[in-house]
């Protein structure tokens, strides 16, 4: 909330531009008159790069984890519920992203096709997907053993009616809450890939960039490298701790 | 058991060769020309950049390098690296035995920091130690990792000068690497390992060993913790397979000279027999360590191998 709040308002607050250089006050520390939290090498602002920073970062996030939890949720609702074949491939291409070098897949499809939003959006959506494809399986295998579901096929309903209409709401809500754990994976390696420079390209301030520029005065202008990381750290610990908090809601129990 | 293997064995090397093929084509894709990467587009000239696309075969069609990639494969040939000009089978191979260090020895804090914490938590679970441990566990977790590395190296490396910054030089230099992988592991770990005492404390095995007199500690360490130790173990063991694929980002802020730090090298200088080498022997690597490690059930649990060879 903290993060999220000031990252909403970012184009109603009060702000110096995140872009707007101004070489007189270079590096100045946090707290100084009309600069919050200081500014970088090149005098700007830090706060507001920041929560500009955070508009693209969260707005990928989001994306990636709503593609990801989308593709994700389907199709291992699906494998679970039809078994066979969709059920074998589906698992297969599960195990098979587990066990292979994801990470340098990613750098290689974002070397070839560009760090536009899109791609990095895509990218992300891939890495992601088979955590909630899992765990919308396994909860699907075990609704689907349950009595009201015989009791459904002997009545007569249509299979599909029975999948969508019993199954998918009885396990919707504890996939929700793996999804919305994707969010804070999708921030950390968004700022993992600005940070290696193949994320989205400049001008655009996102936090791993931030960083990263940053790191070369780390001794000099701590601010730079320090709150940066915070902010990530802040909004992924929260978004942590708010799924554990569903979760335990859910299942009544840690 | 055998035809387990076998089917496991098989399916992993077809997943291998699937993904060989798409980096194949992938790279084929790539805009970047590798040939005037290599020479320097400013200095040379068109004929130069042309007789080096043809001594690497970049003039043929695809279908032709593909072929040719392919039956190189099945002889063992990953082709020559473009930027160190030999073979960059052997280019990735020298850098392997350093990533599996730093990873080994990550594995070796996550377990000396985990399981203890673990314990800890769950002898006393609900209370402030409990709750602390959890709190600290996720906080590290939710930390971008070259974040905590920068952080690290500033006060430990600059400040502190324990450790040597970057690079490789002698066995401090591995110690900071992996001491910020194992803290990203931390939560993970420890909280599997809690989870599963606490689980076994309530079982009838418990009960039973209780009401036949064996003392508190001796059921905590001879009994429980030993039981613990499969999920625990398939933690760890994936955990070091991915170690093995992901600590690309430890190793670019770090500077270790491992197979990651090398991936993002041959990505820049669009080294395309590199690349290849590099996801193909990471993932062979990645393939058979999970497999080691459901091997290694067969061994640990007395059960599992009554089941199999049935």
């Amino acid at each position: 909330m903290l993060v999220a709040v000031p990252i909403a308002l970012a184009g109603i607050l009060p702000l110096p531009s995140p872009t707007e250089t101004d070489l007189a006050s270079r590096l100045l520390p946090p707290f100084s008159p009309g600069h919050l939290l200081g500014t970088d090498q090149l005098g700007r602002d830090l706060l507001s790069r920041l929560i500009w920073g955070g508009r693209i970062s969260l707005t990928i996030g989001m994306l990636a984890m709503l593609v990801a939890g989308l593709v994700g949720t389907t199709l291992g609702a699906v494998a679970g519920y039809y078994r066979g074949w969709v059920d074998a491939v589906v698992s297969r291409a599960i195990e098979a992203q587990l066990s292979l070098p994801l990470l340098m897949l990613l750098l290689l499809m974002i070397a070839i096709f560009g760090s536009s939003i899109p791609i990095i959006i895509l990218v992300l959506a891939i890495a992601q997907w088979p955590e909630s494809a899992r765990i919308s399986r396994s909860l699907t295998l075990v609704e689907t053993e349950k009595l009201y579901v015989t009791a459904a096929r002997t009545t007569g309903t249509a299979s599909l009616r029975i999948f969508v209409m019993h199954i998918l709401p009885n396990i919707i809500s504890r996939v929700l809450v793996v999804v919305l754990l994707l969010l804070s994976t999708s921030a950390l390696l968004e700022s993992s890939l600005s940070y290696l420079g193949l994320g989205v390209e400049r001008p655009y301030p996102t936090w791993g960039r931030i960083i990263a520029d940053g790191q070369q005065y780390v001794s000099s202008a701590w601010w730079l490298v320090v709150i940066p990381g915070l902010v990530i750290s802040l909004l992924v610990l929260g978004v942590n701790l708010l799924g554990d908090g569903i979760r335990q809601k859910l299942t009544g129990q840690d | 058991m055998g035809w387990y293997l076998l089917r496991r064995l098989s399916f992993s090397l077809l997943a291998v060769l699937v993904v060989a093929s798409v980096v194949f084509v992938l790279l084929r894709l790539t805009p970047g020309d590798p040939a005037a990467t290599y020479v320097g587009l400013d200095v040379a000239s068109d004929d130069v950049i042309e007789a080096v696309r043809d001594k690497w075969g970049l003039n043929d069609s695809l279908l032709v390098q593909y072929r040719s990639f392919v039956t190189n494969l099945v002889r063992g040939d990953l082709g020559e690296s473009f930027v160190y000009g030999e073979s960059a089978f052997r280019v990735v191979f020298w850098r392997l035995p350093n990533t599996i260090l730093l990873a080994a020895v990550a594995l070796l804090f996550t377990v000396l920091l985990a399981v203890p914490l673990g314990i800890l938590a769950a002898r006393n679970s609900g209370k402030t130690i409990d709750n602390g441990i959890g709190a600290a566990a996720i906080t590290f977790q939710s930390m971008p990792e070259f974040w905590l590395s920068i952080i690290l190296i500033q006060f430990f490396a600059l400040r502190l000068g324990w450790f040597p910054t970057s690079g490789f030089s002698g066995w401090r230099s591995v110690i900071l690497p992996g001491f910020t992988v194992s803290l990203l592991q931390l939560a993970l770990v420890s909280q599997i390992v809690r989870r599963e005492l606490i689980r076994l404390e309530k079982s009838p095995m418990a009960d039973a060993l209780r009401a036949r007199g064996v003392s508190e500690r001796r059921l905590l360490w001879g009994h429980l913790v030993r039981n613990s130790g499969i999920p625990v173990l398939t933690v760890l063991g994936t955990r070091f397979a991915m170690m093995i694929n992901g600590i690309v980002i430890i190793e670019a802020v770090y500077n270790w000279p491992g197979v990651g730090n090398l991936a993002i090298q041959s990505l820049r200088s669009r080294d395309y027999p590199l690349i290849q080498a590099n996801v193909l022997i990471t993932s062979i690597l990645a393939v058979m360590i999970n497999l080691a490690v459901d091997l290694s059930y067969y061994f640990i649990d007395p059960r599992v191998r009554r089941q199999t060879s049935r």
